[in-house]
């Protein structure tokens, strides 16, 4: 049976763990580098050790979200999406937890058990992994190969083609 | 039978950031494909659904789109 990574406990007791975060959108933009600072060192003030990360950057949100900061609802439709790969304690989560949910930067946040390498796939196109066929079948079953195409032939009919139109 | 598109591309964690792929699973009403239309395994559809659901929630995906 194939081995679950996802709840493999790492050496040393530590987990693996992701926190995407979604700053308010308040925030001016050459301070967003500093608060992203700010929460990664609240991170790793529990012990945590950096994996990865990547910084906060403006994003469109799905949906219009609601948060309560500093004791007032507030609406979003755009937030800092940026998220820190990490590992720690797993006893330490709780706390780290209730800690980021204190911040009055964040609209919401996502502390998941992940894996140690990269989880984004590439790119990859979905439904033709196989190549385009070029060969058509002909009638009687055997298969016909495309024909050439001249170009200098195609230009020349669609030249004569607007030389009509513009005639009319 | 249709193959599973994870187990093809060597995909073993879905991730919930990567929106192309699971852009491919929703419906045009942003709802989650059945097994019976995505053709991936049970374990890789639970999988699935987790990552979408985490997506919506980070307002990465929509849950509901018109």
């Amino acid at each position: 049976m194939e081995e679950n990574t996802e709840t493999k406990v790492e050496v040393g007791s530590n987990r693996v763990y992701e926190l995407g975060y979604l700053f308010v959108p308040g925030i001016l933009e050459e301070n967003v580098a500093a608060e992203a600072t700010a929460l990664k060192d609240l991170v790793l003030s529990f012990g945590a050790l950096p994996i990865s990360e990547e910084y906060p950057r403006l994003i469109e949100l799905a949906y219009e979200m609601e948060a309560t900061i500093n004791n007032k609802k507030e609406y979003f439709t755009t937030g800092y999406f940026g998220w820190l790969k990490f590992d720690l304690d797993p006893e330490k989560v709780a706390a780290l937890h209730d800690k980021l949910a204190l911040s009055d930067k964040l609209i919401r946040f996502l502390l998941i058990k992940t894996v140690r390498g990269s989880t984004m796939s590439s790119k990859r196109p979905y439904g033709r992994d196989t190549k385009r066929r070029t060969t058509t079948k002909a009638e009687d079953g055997t298969t016909v190969p495309p024909a050439e195409i001249n170009k200098e032939e195609i230009d020349k009919q669609i030249e004569a083609l607007v030389s009509e139109e513009v005639a009319a | 039978m249709k193959q599973d598109y994870f187990s093809a591309n060597n995909i073993k964690h879905i991730d919930y950031k990567d929106l192309e792929i699971l852009k491919r699973f929703l419906t045009p009403n942003a709802r989650i494909m059945s097994r019976r239309r995505t053709g991936i395994t049970a374990k890789n559809q639970r999988k699935l659904a987790l990552a979408i659901k985490r997506s919506r929630f980070m307002g990465l995906l929509p849950y509901v789109a018109r």
